[in-house]
This record gives structure tokens, C-alpha cells and sequence, in this order.
């Protein structure tokens, strides 16, 4: 609602990095008879508490003509419910002392509170009357056509690089929804109807399709009555449905040119296939990342931006997506500059990685990141209500927070360079040149 | 082919907000148990007690004092060197001090800038440098290693010629980029009026100072102001008293103390009645306000806890802040509009701030005045004093899992010498807070009636701000808060509007050129919203016109005019026309309007000269019935640039560009439009022709 995050770059990239924790973060796992699964952390060092509920339904989830819906509907699950008149979810909020957000992936949809702990109910109430009793009305569907339409605005049309990803996944897809952007095209926002909503509430907004996760100064036993008395009498729904579509694979380099008339500087965009988040494979593509382009020593820092100053900045992260996505990397070129030659220190970078194994040191460094990322990793208590969230939704295993630095741990060198070879290659990939201008001036 | 242009504007718009009704439902069909436990909201339990965590401070012998909060639920640990620089001018070298903070870490004796990277990056920790410092955060078991590697980049710095070549023309880009933002515009602005130049918060870095800087300057600030006698280390995390001692005096005991000078400033004042500084930005579509003035507010004490309390009432408390809800969610002027009250030792500032579109400029500062006003001469609302005591409690709250921020209180503690148990006991002192209290610390810290009025914006609105001066004139002055001389962009005296006309003719081909053309076809282009519009413009012999709108392979809008009759068809509907309408389509059908210009020359007339894109364009007034449109002719090129009018409420810029060569006469290919939709459009011809074959049914008028 509030928030601008529908897919930041640098958000994901933090993601990418976020890894999980070596610490043992504690938690009580159950399923209510209707479906919907509960988990709750509890410390009570602050007296406050973090009430989130995550929707495994996200921007792939739209139907035909309906690209953006999850997240629009989002915006409209902020208007109100039977009981809460319009507007008035913040001022409950703010009243009580709170903060609340929310934000939409193209995988799930995501609400919190931030509460005094004394103000738990508060925060369980207000999101099931979120699941049970949406009110949702044409002024609403109106107000919020247009505050999607300028976020769409502010996010994407009117910043640079603001159409990254969007250009990207269309790109590297062709079939699966993952092709459009999150956020929906202009028209689908204009065309929402009615009988939509209903529909979009009916199929994702039910029990069994949502997991709650609570986190800070609570105690579980009457937490767990608490939950009992607002979700127990919510009727389950049916499975909702979900994406089938495979995209075959790439089956050549895409590559293009897009001109963007706000961008500062061009930018070398590229994004490689890669599976699905729950492939074994994923750790050794993302410690792959890592060498490319953590922190200032990385290769790709070094080399573009320090020795031969082609870039002002690169990166690269692995994908971000449930199911099979796109690796991405980029790096920003000098003002004027020509993206081929960075192109092709690029390719050399990849083709070392691939030809080669990584030093033994450079070995060390990633596992030594890899631990600090981990133990910095959730100092708060909405960090942990929404990571254990992610991993029970996206990989069905909410201890993934304590245990997935093991499986970083037991990549080896040899990994690194196999997932280079096996990914990291011409055909399996899409090129864009950012160019800063419009496509008329080139002429 | 403009006001054509702002017609199919209005289209668009008018077609958005006419989709179909739908009736209003209630989209949840869930079948509910009737309880009606849901009915109400639940009360909250007790209300947690807020306990800040305490911290240590202890010094070392060279006079570094040490700050320690420790917390050991995580196994990390960050350190803050916080050197206390003391306000001073740098004169001629302005910006020495963030050049010397981006020179920090670029070398010791024994390290290149490489080599500190790879060290840094190995332990996967972080560390950064600025013109007060560094800060650097790792896990606990390289929580030695790290200090150790901060302290050589700070107390070991080599400062090598090549490293600041590079450090320069990174600020150099960063103060370019900075020159172009309204809002880095109008603090620096802000910043000369509020504290004069000769205050050091009022001294800004410029090209010139930047250029002055040179290595040995950078070096002089590095030994002046880096003493521990007057820095402070802040660490944090999971290190024990004992442990803090060790390390803290192993990486810093070293450090040579030193004589800082602590140059002394008269206090600025507020102005004397009403001051009014405007700071022209060409082609603006949205005006930048800020309203306020310097403040004496130390931090520290119950006044500073009043004065945030009443400034979150005002503006600085988000949605339910009266700011916010009087301009943006009642006149929606703005998307935003906020205030903050900054305390400070030397001095502090009030600021009141938005970016409205330029119609409402005037109407803009009306409401904050009110606002200022009222908040000074009347208490709050008991309801309005209750919200944000809440507010502020829940934020101490979660600052609680801050280590960072208790962090910052501690610091704030030792270094203003605040009473030890001021944040300990900042949420009493919030709660017995009265509506008196914040009315007295208002009448003292918001004087409307005594304050600065800033804005950067389109020179045309400034006129309408001149009622709100004391003196009852505007003043005008450069990014860099240098006054502009007014009269300096006055009309040359040696133009006359008939030369000024002249040689744009000339420029675009010459007259005899210009007489051959007959007609002319072109087709335009512009995405909306993810769509594109396309539009065909045809002229002939100067009194026929035809345009037509299409969006989708559909005619959206249809104008047409030819030998005094005029047609509008919008969506396949006729309208009917008005007289100006009529009269508009006429003017339109003119192979170039500006021949006709020199018909009537009184209604012509120079206004002087203004920047556009960077060059000085010189400004023409044409009376057209009852409107002024200007157009801006480059003063050394004659091109026509840009043409701003008003329509309505709503003043519109379009400039032009990206002329190019058709039949001997040079046309704008690029137009772009501002102010006429929320977002600037750019119009592009893709096709045009002169002197070519048209389909005569085109200006057939039914």
C-alpha cells in the first residue's frame, strides 16, 4: 500500500545477500484445521511484537488481461473490512504506537504490523478481518487505481533504469507469467473489474493459502488461544490454482537495446537462466555471485570499476524467484561511454570462472561472508517473522533460517566453476544496452 | 499544433475518468459465523514498560573518550569514530573536508587502496570513511582485526597524488548533479539565507572552491581536526567492558592529541518581518517551498522534547500531522507536505516544506502561514497531544532493537554533557507533557510574522509572492545564494520584438524559403501511459487544417478547420463550438504564425532575457485575445526553444528541439510538454513532408 517496493534492485540484491543465520532462532510450527499455518518466535528482550501474514499469491498468480492484480489488490486490502471503516487500518495503527506496510512479489503477498506488545490482539484482528471480511468498494477501487498508477509512475515510468527487470524477464520469458511485470500493465489497471476481485479474494485470501508469523515479546501459549479465537472459525477454501506453465529454455542469446531518456548513465544488463529457488544449485550460482561482485574487492569491481575505470559500478545476484528465473548481472558505464568493451571484460570474468577454479582464498573469503552475513542477518524482530515466513512458503521449511548455511558450507570449488560452465553461458542468456536517450536522437 | 496538442490532453483525461460505473459491492461473500467479537476492536493489555539499555564511557590518556553499549544477543559488533570537528569557515577551499573524507581510505604505508579492499572484504566486514570519521561493523571474532584496520586507515593515512584526481572529479560530478535538484537548490539557498555566508553553516561548496582545494589542503584539515582530545569511539555489540578497555587502547592509545582552534560565530538571527527569496529555475513545473527560520533550541532538555512533540503536531508526524492533512489530503496541492525543528549547540532551524505545482504557489504558502500561525498562537487539541505521545513511545519502542540508536543517545549524553537519565526518562517527561507546554515553546520557536519564505521555482510565479515581503518586493538570487541582478536580465534595450522575429525567420530557412512552403503533412508520436498516441497534422495554403488523434488504430479526436468553418469530433460525437474555439483552429490553420505576427506589432513586446538549458534565450510576449504566450528565441541561435502558457489554472511548457531540415525549412522534431499532465510527454514527429500531396477530403468541414 504504503510502500515503493514492489522489486527494487537493490532490495533483491540485499535478499540475494541475506543468506540465513548460523544463530538458533527458535520457533513453534503448527496448522490450524482450516488450513492456515502458524509460526511463532518468541523473545521478549523488546516489548514489542511483529504480526505478519504472508499469501503465497504474487504477480505470476494474475489471470489473462489482469497482469498486476495481486499486487493492486494489495493496495485494496488496505481500504477496509466489515468492521473497519475506510482508511481506518493506519489510524488503528498509528494509535496504538505502530508502524505497518506491505509489499507484493511476483511469488506472494506480504502484510505486517510492527505493535507494542501489549497490542497483539490489535494486530491479529486487524488481519483477520483482512482475511475474512474485505470491504471493497468502487470509490476504493478508484482511489487506489490511481495511487497504483502513480506509484507505477514514480517506480518505473518516470525513474531511470525504472523498467529494468520488466525489460528483462520479457526478455529471457515467453510463456511463463514471470514475462510481465509485477506491477501490471497500464491498461489491465484501467480494465480491473468487479467481478475480479471477487474472484482474486475468493481464490488466494483463504486460510490455507497464508502463513502467519509472529514475532517479539509474546507468550506462546496465549498466543496460540489469541489465534485460536480470530482465525479458528475462518472457513478453509479450495486449493487455489497455481503456475504450470515451464518455459522452455532460452535456446539462444536474446540481446537488445532499450533507450531510456531519464537514465544518467548506460548500462550493461544481463540476466542468465536459472533454476528454481529450491535446486540444489542455487548456492553455488549465488557464492558465484559473490566472487563477481561482493564488496569492493570483488572481481568485477576490481577489474571494471578500479583498474580499467570502464564502470562506475557493477553487481551481479542470483535469482530471485520461486521458480526458475533469471541470474542477473549489470554495471553502469561511464557517461558516453561504450558498453562493448565492458561487455567483453564481462565475458572474460565469466570465462575465468568457468575455465578456472576460484583461489583458495577467494574461497575463504566467500565462506567467511557467507558466516557474517549469516549472524548479522535477523537483529529484528520483523526480519524474523518474515524470514521464517519466506522459507517455509518459498522452500517449505521455515528452519531453513537456521540451517541453509550448511548448505552453502558444503559448496565446493569445483561447484562454483561446474555452475559457471553449466549456466553462465551465451545461449542461456539475454543482453541488453541500456542506452540514456530516446531511440529518435540516435539517429 | 500546441493548443491542438493541450486539446487532446483534456481528451485523455476526460476519457480516464468516464470508464464504465460499476456498481459498488461488497466483494466478501465468505459465509461469517455471527460472533460479534469482531465487532470491536480488542483493548490493549498493560502497557510495557520501556527500559533504554545503559551504556559505558570511560577515556584514554590522549583524551579519546570511549563509548560502550553492549549487547550481546547477536555475535557483532560495530565501531563509530566520530571526530568532533568544530564548525568553522573553509573559505576559498569550501568541500576540502568531504574530499579529505573519500581520501581516508585510499592508503596507509603499508596499503594501497586495493589491498585495504581485499581485507575489508575477506572478513566480510565493512568500513567507511567521511570528513568526520569512519564506521565499521563485523562478527564478533574478527571484532580485533577490524579496529585494528580502522585505526591504521585513520592514524596511517597516506594521501597519494593519483587517488585524488579521482576523489576531485567524483565531487566535482556530485556538486553538478547537485545544481540540478530543486531540493539541493533550495537548501543551499537556505543555508545562506538563514545563517549568511559568513556563518559556517551557511558556506557552500562550489566549481571555484573546489577547484582551489589541493592535496596539501586536504592534508592541512586531516592534521588540524583529527586529535582524539576532541573524538569519540562508539562501540557497540558484543564486547565486554574489559574487552573494549583492551582494544580501544591498543588500536587508539597511539594517537597524538593536538590543539583544535574553536572559532567562535555571532548567532544568526531571525529577519526583521517577512523575507521573500526566489530563486529562478526555467521551465519549473512544480515550485519548491520552504518556510522558517533559525532557531535557538539546544538539544538535550524538556524545551527540546516540548519542541518535538509540537513539531510532530505541525508537520512532522506523517499522516495525521496538520500539515499534511491541510495541504495535501484537503487542497491537494502537494503529495507531501512535512516540517522539522532541528536542535542544535550553535543554533538550530525551523523548516516547513513542500513541492506544489506552480498554480498554487501563492495558495500554498497562504495554508502554511496559517498553519505556522495557529500552531504558535493556539494550544493543540487534547486528541492531537494524545496521538503523538503514543507515537513517540511506540517509535522508543522499537528503537529498542537498536542497538545503533541507543547508541546515538549515549553519545548525545557524553558529548552535550546531558544529564545521564535524560533518555532513560524521556518517555516521562513525554507523557506530562500539557497542551501549555507546547503552546509556550511554540510562541517562542515559530514566529511566521518574523521568518524566511524560500522558493525555487518558475521566475512567472514569483510576482503573485511579492504580498507575503515586508518590503513588498520579491528578491532573487542563484543557486549558490548569490543575489541576481534583475535589472541584468531585463529586456536588451537594443532589441526590438520585429528583429527578435525576424531572425527566428531567418534562421528557419528566410522568408522567401518560408513563402514557397504550401502546405504541410507530418505525423507525430507520444507514449501515455504505456500507449501510444499518434497524431497527423495537416496545413494548406493557410487557411485550411486537419487533425486527427488515434490511439490503438482508433480516431479518438478529430479538428478541423477551412475557409472559416470548424469542426471537433471527439469519439465519433460533434461538438459544439465557441467562438474561441472557432478563432483558435483558425490560427492554427497558419503555415507559420509568426509571419503574421508582424502584423500587428503592438501586440508584441520583449521581456527580458532568462536561461534555457544553459543558454540565454530571449523572451516574447505575444498578446493573443485575452492571453500573454511567451516563446523563447535562443539569443544566439534565433530558434524558437520554448513557449510557456496558460491554460486555466495550469501554465505549460513545451520546448522544442531537435530541428531539422524539410524542404528547406527547419522544424522542432522533439517537442516536450510540462505542466499539462502530471508527468512531462514528449511529442516526436516521425514523419514530415511539405509541399505534398494531400487528400483534399481531409478539410472537408460537414
Amino acid at each position: 500500500m504504503l510502500l515503493r517496493r514492489c522489486c527494487a534492485l537493490l532490495i533483491m540484491a540485499l535478499w540475494a545477500a541475506g543468506v540465513s543465520a548460523q544463530t538458533n532462532i527458535e520457533f513453534t510450527k503448527y496448522t490450524l484445521d482450516n488450513g492456515l499455518k502458524v509460526i511463532l518466535h518468541q523473545d521478549n528482550s523488546t516489548p514489542i511484537v511483529a504480526v505478519s501474514i504472508m499469501y503465497e499469491v504474487g504477480g505470476k498468480d494474475s489471470f489473462e488481461g489482469r497482469t498486476g492484480f495481486a499486487h493492486f489488490f494489495e493496495h485494496l486490502l488496505f481500504e477496509g473490512s466489515k468492521h473497519i471503516g475506510r482508511g481506518e487500518f493506519t489510524k488503528y495503527v498509528e494509535e496504538a504506537g505502530g508502524v505497518l506496510n506491505a509489499n507484493t512479489s511476483q511469488d506472494r503477498t506480504y502484510y505486517y504490523e510492527i505493535l507494542p506488545s501489549n497490542q497483539l490482539e490489535l494486530g491479529l484482528w486487524l488481519e483477520s478481518e483482512r482475511l475474512l471480511h474485505a470491504v471493497v468498494n468502487q470509490e476504493g477501487v478508484e482511489t487506489q487505481r490511481e495511487v497504483v498508477k502513480e506509484e507505477r509512475r514514480q517506480s518505473y515510468d518516470n525513474r531511470p533504469y525504472g523498467q529494468l527487470l520488466y525489460e528483462l524477464f520479457k526478455h529471457g520469458f515467453r510463456e511463463h507469467p514471470y514475462k510481465d511485470p509485477n506491477i501490471g500493465y497500464m491498461e489491465d489497471l484501467n480494465s480491473a473489474q468487479e467481478e475480479d476481485y471477487k474472484r482474486f479474494y475468493e481464490t488466494y485470501y483463504v486460510p490455507n493459502n497464508a502463513i502467519l508469523s509472529i514475532a517479539g515479546d509474546l507468550d506462546i501459549e496465549q498466543t496460540r488461544a489469541l489465534i485460536e479465537k480470530y482465525f479458528a472459525d475462518i472457513p478453509a477454501g479450495a486449493e487455489p490454482p497455481r503456475v504450470t506453465t515451464v518455459e522452455p529454455p532460452l535456446g539462444g542469446e536474446v540481446r537488445d537495446s532499450i533507450w531510456d531518456a531519464k537514465a544518467p548513465l548506460p548500462a550493461l544488463v544481463m540476466g542468465y537462466r536459472t533454476p528454481e529457488r529450491n535446486h540444489p544449485d542455487y548456492y553455488a550460482i549465488s557464492m558465484m555471485n559473490q566472487v563477481l561482485s561482493q564488496g569492493q574487492s570483488s572481481r568485477l569491481n576490481k577489474v571494471l570499476v578500479d583498474e580499467k575505470q570502464l564502470a562506475v559500478q557493477a553487481g551481479s545476484f542470483p535469482s530471485f524467484t520461486q521458480g526458475p528465473g533469471l541470474a542477473i548481472a549489470f554495471a553502469f558505464g561511464k557517461p558516453g561511454s561504450d558498453l562493448k568493451p565492458i561487455e567483453e571484460v564481462f565475458n572474460q570474468e565469466v570465462e575465468k570462472m568457468q575455465t578456472e577454479l576460484i583461489t583458495e582464498r577467494e574461497f575463504q573469503k566467500l565462506r567467511n561472508q557467507i558466516e557474517a552475513n549469516a549472524i548479522s542477518g535477523y537483529g529484528t524482530m520483523s526480519g524474523i517473522a518474515e524470514g521464517l515466513a519466506n522459507y517455509e512458503m518459498y522452500q517449505g521449511d521455515a528452519n531453513l533460517i537456521n540451517t541453509e548455511t550448511e548448505r552453502y558450507m558444503r559448496v565446493t570449488r569445483e561447484d562454483i566453476r561446474r555452475v559457471a560452465k553449466k549456466y553462465y553461458t551465451k545461449d542461456n542468456r539475454v543482453t541488453l544496452y541500456w542506452v540514456p536517450g530516446s531511440k529518435e536522437d540516435s539517429k | 499544433m500546441q493548443r491542438i496538442f493541450f486539446g487532446l490532453l483534456a481528451l485523455l483525461l476526460i476519457a480516464a475518468c468516464s470508464t464504465p460505473q460499476q456498481s459498488t459491492t461488497n466483494t466478501s461473500t465468505t459465509p461469517t459465523m455471527e460472533k460479534d467479537f469482531r465487532a470491536e476492536p480488542p483493548a490493549p493489555g498493560p502497557a510495557p514498560e520501556i527500559q533504554l539499555g545503559d551504556f559505558q564511557d570511560f577515556k584514554l590518556d590522549n583524551g579519546l573518550q570511549v563509548v560502550l553499549v553492549e549487547n550481546h544477543k547477536l555475535p557483532r559488533v560495530s565501531y563509530q569514530l566520530f571526530v568532533d570537528v568544530p564548525p568553522h569557515l573553509e573559505g576559498e577551499y569550501a568541500g576540502a573536508g568531504d574530499m579529505m573524507g573519500s581520501m581516508l581510505r585510499r592508503a596507509t604505508s603499508t596499503k594501497t587502496k586495493e589491498e585495504i579492499d581485499e581485507a575489508v572484504d575477506f572478513i566480510g566486514a565493512s568500513l567507511s570513511t567521511s570528513s568526520s570519521g569512519a564506521f565499521a561493523a563485523t562478527i564478533s571474532k574478527y571484532k580485533e582485526d577490524l579496529l585494528e584496520m580502522m585505526s591504521e586507515v585513520v592514524l596511517d593515512a597516506q594521501f597519494p597524488e593519483a587517488e585524488f584526481a579521482k576523489v576531485k572529479s567524483e565531487a566535482e560530478a556530485g556538486l553538478a548533479q547537485a545544481l540540478t535538484d530543486p531540493g539541493a537548490i533550495s537548501q543551499r539557498v537556505r543555508r545562506v539565507m538563514y545563517y549568511g555566508a559568513d556563518h559556517p553553516y551557511g558556506e557552500l561548496t562550489t566549481e571555484e572552491s573546489l577547484a582551489n582545494v589541493t592535496l596539501d589542503v586536504v592534508k592541512d584539515y586531516y592534521e588540524t581536526y583529527f586529535v582524539p582530545n576532541r573524538s569519540y569511539l562508539v562501540m557497540v555489540g558484543d564486547l565486554t567492558r574489559e574487552e573494549a578497555e583492551r582494544l580501544a587502547k591498543s588500536a587508539f592509545s597511539d594517537w597524538k592529541p593536538g590543539r583544535v582552534p574553536v572559532p567562535s560565530y555571532a548567532t544568526p538571527k531571525r529577519p526583521e518581518g517577512v523575507k521573500v527569496s526566489f530563486v529562478p529555475r526555467s521551465g519549473a513545473v512544480q515550485s519548491n517551498i520552504t518556510i522558517g527560520h533559525p532557531v535557538e533550541l539546544e538539544p538535550g532538555n524538556t524545551r527540546a522534547i516540548h519542541a518535538n512533540i509540537m513539531n510532530q503536531i505541525l508537520g512532522g508526524g506523517g499522516f495525521s500531522s496538520r500539515l499534511f492533512q491541510n495541504i495535501r489530503e484537503d487542497k491537494g496541492y502537494t503529495y507531501g507536505a512535512n516540517s522539522s525543528l532541528s536542535n542544535d549547540e550553535l543554533v538550530g532551524n525551523l523548516r516547513a516544506f513542500a513541492n506544489v505545482r506552480n498554480e498554487v504557489t501563492d495558495s500554498a504558502i497562504v495554508e502554511f502561514l496559517y498553519e505556522l500561525n495557529k500552531i504558535s498562537t493556539e494550544p493543540v487539541m487534547a486528541s492531537e497531544l494524545e496521538r503523538t505521545k503514543k507515537q513517540i513511545t511506540g517509535s522508543f519502542g522499537r528503537a529498542l532493537e537498536s542497538p545503533q540508536r541507543i547508541a546515538s543517545y549515549a553519545l548525545n549524553t557524553i558529548r552535550y554533557g546531558l544529564d545521564r537519565d535524560f533518555y532513560p526518562t524521556y518517555l516521562q517527561r513525554v507523557e506530562a507533557t500539557k497542551t501549555s507546554d507546547l503552546l509556550k515553546v511554540a510562541q517562542e520557536l515559530v514566529s511566521p510574522k518574523s521568518t524566511h519564505i524560500i522558493v525555487v521555482g518558475d521566475k512567472a510565479v514569483a510576482d503573485k509572492l511579492a504580498r507575503f515581503a515586508t518590503s513588498g518586493k520579491v528578491d532573487f538570487y542563484d543557486a549558490s545564494g548569490n543575489p541576481i541582478d534583475m535589472a541584468a536580465m531585463e529586456a536588451p534595450t537594443d532589441l526590438d520584438p520585429e528583429t527578435v522575429v525576424a531572425s527566428y525567420l531567418d534562421a528557419i530557412g528566410g522568408k522567401d524559403q518560408l513563402m514557397k512552403v504550401e502546405n504541410i503533412a507530418m505525423t507525430m508520436e507520444a507514449s501515455i501511459q504505456g500507449q501510444t498516441i499518434q497524431q497527423t497534422m495537416f496545413k494548406s495554403g493557410g487557411d485550411k487544417f486537419s487533425s486527427q488523434t488515434k490511439m490503438m488504430g482508433q480516431v479518438m479526436a478529430d479538428q478541423r478547420f477551412n475557409a472559416g468553418k470548424a469542426s471537433i469530433t471527439q469519439m465519433g460525437n460533434k461538438t459544439p463550438l465557441a467562438e474561441e474555439q472557432i478563432a483558435a483552429l483558425k490560427s492554427q490553420s497558419a503555415l507559420f504564425p509568426e509571419i503574421a505576427w508582424m502584423d500587428s506589432p503592438e501586440n508584441l513586446s520583449i521581456e527580458g532575457t532568462e536561461m534555457v538549458d544553459g543558454k540565454p534565450a530571449i523572451i516574447l510576449a505575444v498578446a493573443e485575445g485575452e492571453n500573454t504566450v511567451r516563446y523563447f528565441f535562443d539569443q544566439e541561435t534565433g530558434m524558437k526553444v520554448r513557449s510557456v502558457t496558460q491554460q486555466g489554472p495550469t501554465t505549460i511548457t513545451t520546448t522544442f528541439s531537435d530541428y531539422q531540415e524539410v524542404g528547406g525549412v527547419k522544424f522542432p522534431h522533439v517537442l516536450k510538454v510540462e505542466g499539462a499532465m502530471p508527468f512531462p510527454l514528449e511529442m516526436k514527429v516521425i514523419e514530415l513532408n511539405v509541399n505534398t500531396e494531400i487528400d483534399p477530403a481531409l478539410f472537408k468541414v460537414e
